[in-house]
C-alpha cells in the first residue's frame, strides 16, 4: 500500500543497481580458488636440519625486546637452543611454525616455549593482516589456508570484512595492492630528491622503527591489546573458538613438550597493580587445562623483580636489562628443559619419531 | 549495534521487509522499537536514559505552550536535566580533574573501574541530546507546534540510521516526516544503495588506510617536520572520509525507509575560508551553535568586539561538545579565533582582503590552517602539542622530506575519489537541471549500477587491512 506506482521497468533497475556490483565482483571469488601465493620459507627447514634444536623459543617482540637469545643460548647448554620470532606475530603465526617447521623435522625439539602475553591464545584472529598476513604466508602451506580464513574470522561481525576475508584477503588480493602501490610512490618519490628509492625506504623502516614510539603510546601492533582491559574472555580450549586444540595435538604427534609462558606486562606508573580477576581466572584456566594435557604452563606476571625500570616502550624492555630478564627466564624455564641429547639417544629420538 | 555488523545486515533487511508492509502507524511503532533494539543492543540501560530525556523534552515542550507564564522556567528545567545529564556522563571526569573514579567510589560504587567509568558514557548521548533539546528550544522560540503523539516524538529522537552520529536533525525536518506518510520509491532506493556503497567505501578504502598512514606519525616520539604534518594531512583526509562516510550510510539507509536526512557535508575541503568551512564541515552541529548559540548571544547584531565574544563563546563550546578534553577546547578557540581574524581582514582594507587572492590559493591556504586546527584535535597530550608546534621545517633532511611527500602522496592515492566527487558537484553545480535530465530514460540506472560496481570494486582492491571505528562514535 506504501509503494509507488512505477513500471516493471524500475523495479529492474533497482534490482540492477543492487545485482551489478555482485556479478562484477564474482570473478574475485574465483581467483580465490585459483590463487596461492604462498612463499614458504625453506631457509627456516634447513636451518632446523643443520643444528636440530631440543629447545625452541616461539614469540614476537615479547621475546627479542626482552631478552637476549644469544645469551639464553650460552645459559642452555649443552642443549642446542633456536628461537623463532617475528614481530607482531601471534597464536596463528606460532602455531604453523610449530606445525610447518618444528614438527616437520625429525628429530623434532623436545621443548617449545611459546612466549605470550595475556590473552595472545584467546583471540586467535589479532595480526593477521597487511604486513602479519605477508609473514604468515612465508610459514603456511597451502593446507592451512582453511585455518587462515577461521581464524580471520573469529568472532567476525563486520560482514563485510567476512565477505572480504573469505574471497579475497586470505587471497592476500588487497594487501598486494596496497604493497605495490606503496612500492611505485617510494620509485616516484625516490627521484624527486637526493635520496634514492631504496634509501628512502630504509629511511622510513628506521623513522617507524619500534625504537621511535613514543612511550605513552602502545606499539602500533599492540593496539590490539589496548582492550584487554575491558574486554575479558573466558578460556576455552575448544578448537572453533583457538588453536590450543592444534598446538597439543600437533606436539603430543611428535613428543615435543609446550611451555606456554606467560610473560609480565609493563608495570602502571605507581608500580604493579593487582591482577584483575578475569585474567587471573583465564590464567589459572589455562594452566589447568595445559597440565591436564600433559604440558607446562608458566606465569611470571607477578614477579616483582621485573620492574618499571626495566621497561622501555609498552612491554618492551631496556637492552640493559635484557641479560637480567634473560637470567630470571631461563631459571623459570630450567625445571622443565629436558636432558641434553647425546648422540645415542638422538638417534633414538630420530629412530623413534620417524616410526 | 554498528553499521558493518552481520547483526545489522539481519537486522535491517527484516526491518526494512516489515516496514513497508505496514500502515503508517504500524511503520512508527516498528521503526520505534527497531530503534531501541539498535540502541540497546549493547547496554539496555542506555535505553533508559534516552527515553529519560526524550518523555522530559516532549513533556516540557507541552507544557510551555499550556503554560505560557512559566515557560522560561519549563525551558530551563528541560536544558537544566539534558545538560546535567550530558555532563554527568561526558564531562564528569573533566571537571572533576579526573576524580570521577574517587566520586564514584566515594558515592557507593566501589567496584566500578576507570574501564567501567568509559563504558558508562551512552554511545551517542552528545548527539540525541542536542537533537531533542533543539525541539524544545523550537517551541519556546513559537517556532514549532508542540507534539501530542509521544511515540512519534521518542522515534524522531531515536531513529536508529542517525542515532549514534548524527546528522543533528531538527523536528521542523525529521519530525514532519516522521508525522507524514512514506512511499517506496524505486529511484530513490537506488540512489540510497549507491549511497550506502559510497559510505562504506570512503570508510573501508580511505578513511582506514589514510588512518594507518595517520596513526603511525603520532606514534612517534621525534617525528620531523615533514613527516609530522604529513600525518596532520592523513588526519584531515581520515576525519573527513569517516564522518561522513557514517553521514552516508545512514542517509542512504534513512531514504530507504522513505527518510530524507539533512546533508552534513558539503566537500569542506574546497572552502575558501574558515566561515565557508563551518558552512561545509559536520553542517547539523554547526548549525545547531548558530542557531542556538551564537544567536542566542546575540548573533551579529552588535558591536564588533562582542561579535567576537560570541564567535569565541560558540566555538569553545563547540570544541567542548567534542569531547572532555583540553585539546577538543584549544581546537575550539582556534578556530573561534581563526574566524574573527578572518572577519576582520575581510573587512580590512580592500587591497589586502584574502578575496584578492586567486579562488584555489584561498582554498590551499584554508586547508592549511583546517589542518593546524586538526593537529590540535588529533593530539590528546598537551605537551606533544607544544613540542609539535616548536618543530623547526629546516632542521629536516632532505630524507624526511621525501619520506613526508611520500606519506602524503600515499594518502592522496586512496583519496582521489573525494576530489572527484567534489568536482563532479561543483559541474553540476554549474550545469543547473537534475541529474535525470543529464542522463535520461534508464541511463541514469546504468550509470547508477557502474558506479555501485566500481565502489564495490575499490572496497574490495583497495579496502585497508585495518580497520577502526568510526571517529564519532566517541563523542
Amino acid at each position: 500500500m506504501n509503494f509507488e506506482k512505477r513500471s516493471r521497468r524500475e523495479a529492474l533497475y533497482l534490482l540492477g543497481v543492487c545485482g551489478a556490483p555482485l556479478l562484477a565482483a564474482s570473478p574475485f571469488a574465483f581467483f580465490k580458488s585459483n590463487y596461492s601465493p604462498l612463499t614458504f620459507a625453506d631457509a627456516n627447514l634447513s636451518n632446523i636440519r643443520r643444528r636440530q634444536p631440543e629447545v625452541v623459543i616461539v614469540g614476537n617482540s615479547m621475546v627479542f625486546g626482552r631478552m637476549d637469545t644469544d645469551y639464553l643460548e650460552g645459559l642452555l647448554k649443552p642443549r642446542i637452543m633456536m628461537s623463532f620470532t617475528d614481530g607482531g606475530s601471534r597464536s596463528l603465526h606460532w602455531f604453523l611454525i610449530l606445525k610447518n617447521y618444528l614438527a616437520a623435522y625429525s628429530p623434532a625439539p623436545k621443548l617449545v616455549v611459546i612466549v605470550y602475553r595475556d590473552y595472545d591464545f584467546g583471540i586467535p584472529n589479532l595480526q593477521l593482516d597487511g604486513q602479519y598476513l605477508e609473514k604468515l604466508r612465508h610459514v603456511m602451506r597451502p593446507d592451512d589456508e582453511e585455518r587462515l580464513k577461521q581464524a580471520l574470522n573469529h568472532e567476525n561481525k563486520n560482514v563485510l570484512k567476512t565477505w572480504l576475508n573469505n574471497h579475497f584477503t586470505a587471497t592476500h588480493e588487497n594487501a598486494h595492492l596496497n604493497q605495490k602501490l606503496g612500492d611505485l610512490l617510494y620509485d616516484v618519490v625516490g627521484k624527486l630528491g637526493p635520496v634514492s628509492d631504496d634509501a628512502l625506504q630504509l629511511y622510513t623502516k628506521q623513522i617507524f622503527d619500534l625504537d621511535q614510539i613514543r612511550a605513552d603510546i602502545p606499539e602500533e601492533s599492540e593496539q590490539s591489546n589496548k582492550d584487554d582491559d575491558s574486554d575479558d574472555i573466558k578460556f576455552t580450549a575448544d578448537s572453533q573458538q583457538n588453536l590450543l586444540q592444534d598446538f597439543v595435538s600437533i606436539a603430543d604427534s611428535k613428543d615435543i613438550k609446550l611451555v606456554f609462558y606467560r610473560v609480565k606486562r609493563r608495570p602502571s606508573a605507581k608500580g604493579d597493580k593487582a591482577q584483575r580477576p578475569a585474567i587471573l581466572s583465564y590464567t589459572s584456566d589455562f594452566k589447568a587445562w595445559a597440565e591436564s594435557a600433559g604440558h607446562y604452563h608458566i606465569d611470571e606476571s607477578d614477579d616483582a623483580r621485573i620492574t618499571l625500570a626495566m621497561f622501555n616502550d609498552g612491554d618492551h624492555l631496556h637492552k640493559a636489562h635484557f641479560r637480567a630478564y634473560t637470567d630470571l627466564f631461563a631459571a623459570r624455564l630450567s625445571p622443565y628443559l629436558p636432558e641434553p641429547d647425546d648422540v645415542k639417544n638422538k638417534e633414538a629420538r630420530m629412530g623413534k619419531v620417524s616410526k | 549495534m554498528i553499521f558493518h555488523s552481520y547483526d545489522y545486515l539481519i537486522f535491517l533487511v527484516t526491518i526494512l521487509a516489515a516496514y513497508w508492509l505496514l500502515p503508517r502507524r504500524g511503520q512508527n511503532i516498528l521503526l520505534l522499537a527497531a530503534s531501541y533494539v539498535f540502541y540497546g543492543y549493547v547496554h539496555v540501560w542506555f535505553l533508559g536514559m534516552i527515553t529519560f530525556t526524550s518523555t522530559i523534552d516532549w513533556f516540557t515542550a507541552n507544557q510551555i505552550v499550556k503554560r505560557p507564564q512559566h515557560k522560561k522556567l519549563f525551558l530551563a528545567l528541560t536544558l537544566g536535566t539534558n545538560f546535567a545529564i550530558l555532563c554527568s556522563f561526558k564531562y564528569l571526569d573533566f571537571f572533576t580533574g579526573g576524580h570521577a573514579l574517587q566520586i564514584l567510589h566515594g558515592i557507593g560504587f566501589t567496584s566500578f573501574t576507570a574501564a567501567d567509568v568509559q563504558a558508562l558514557l551512552p554511545v551517542g548521548i552528545s548527539f540525541y541530546t542536542y537533537q531533542s533539546a533543539s525541539y524544545v528550544v523550537d517551541v519556546y522560540r513559537g517556532q514549532l507546534a508542540p507534539r501530542k503523539n509521544w511515540l512519534d516524538y521518542l522515534l524522531f529522537v531515536s531513529f536508529f540510521p542517525q542515532l549514534v552520529a548524527g546528522p543533528i536533525e531538527r523536528a521542523g525536518h525529521l519530525l514532519a516526516q516522521v508525522e507524514g506518510q512514506r512511499i517506496f520509491d524505486t529511484r530513490k532506493a537506488r540512489g540510497a544503495v549507491v549511497l550506502i556503497l559510497w559510505g562504506y567505501m570512503k570508510k573501508l578504502a580511505i578513511a582506514d588506510n589514510a588512518a594507518m598512514t595517520c596513526n603511525k606519525v603520532f606514534s612517534l616520539e621525534n617525528p620531523s617536520w615533514p613527516v609530522l604534518w604529513a600525518g596532520v594531512f592523513a588526519f584531515a583526509i581520515q576525519i573527513y572520509a569517516d564522518f561522513s562516510a557514517y553521514t552516508d550510510i545512514a542517509r542512504g539507509t534513512a531514504r530507504l525507509f522513505g527518510f530524507e536526512l539533512m546533508q552534513n557535508f558539503n566537500h569542506p575541503y574546497q572552502a575558501a575560508s574558515p566561515g565557508e568551512f563551518w558552512r561545509r564541515w559536520h553542517i547539523s552541529l554547526s548549525t545547531w551553535f548558530r542557531d542556538y548559540i551564537y544567536i542566542s548571544l546575540g548573533g551579529s547584531h552588535c558591536n564588533s568586539a562582542r561579535i567576537a565574544l560570541n564567535i569565541m563563546a560558540t566555538f569553545l563550546l563547540s570544541g567542548l561538545w567534542h569531547g572532555a578534553s583540553w585539546n577538543y577546547i584549544l581546537w575550539g578557540g582556534y578556530h573561534g579565533c581563526l574566524l574573527v581574524v578572518w572577519r576582520f581582514w575581510e573587512n580590512g582594507p580592500s587591497s589586502i582582503r584574502p578575496q584578492r587572492l586567486w579562488p584555489w590559493v584561498q582554498v590551499l591556504f584554508t586547508f592549511a590552517l583546517i589542518n593546524i586546527g586538526w593537529l590540535m584535535f588529533r593530539e590528546t597530550n598537551l605537551s606533544m602539542l607544544m613540542k609539535y608546534f616548536m618543530l623547526n621545517p629546516l632542521q629536516a633532511t632532505a630524507a624526511d622530506w621525501q619520506t613526508g611527500v611520500y606519506l602524503v602522496l600515499l594518502v592522496s592515492i586512496y583519496s582521489w575519489p573525494l576530489l572527484i566527487h567534489a568536482k563532479v558537484d561543483q559541474w553540476l553545480a554549474r550545469h543547473p537541471a537534475t541529474i535525470q535530465q543529464h542522463f535520461p530514460g534508464g541511463k541514469w540506472a546504468f550509470a547508477q549500477a557502474g558506479l555501485a560496481t566500481l565502489l564495490l570494486l575499490a572496497i574490495i582492491l583497495l579496502s585497508s587491512p585495518f580497520s577502526s571505528d568510526f571517529i564519532y562514535f566517541q563523542f
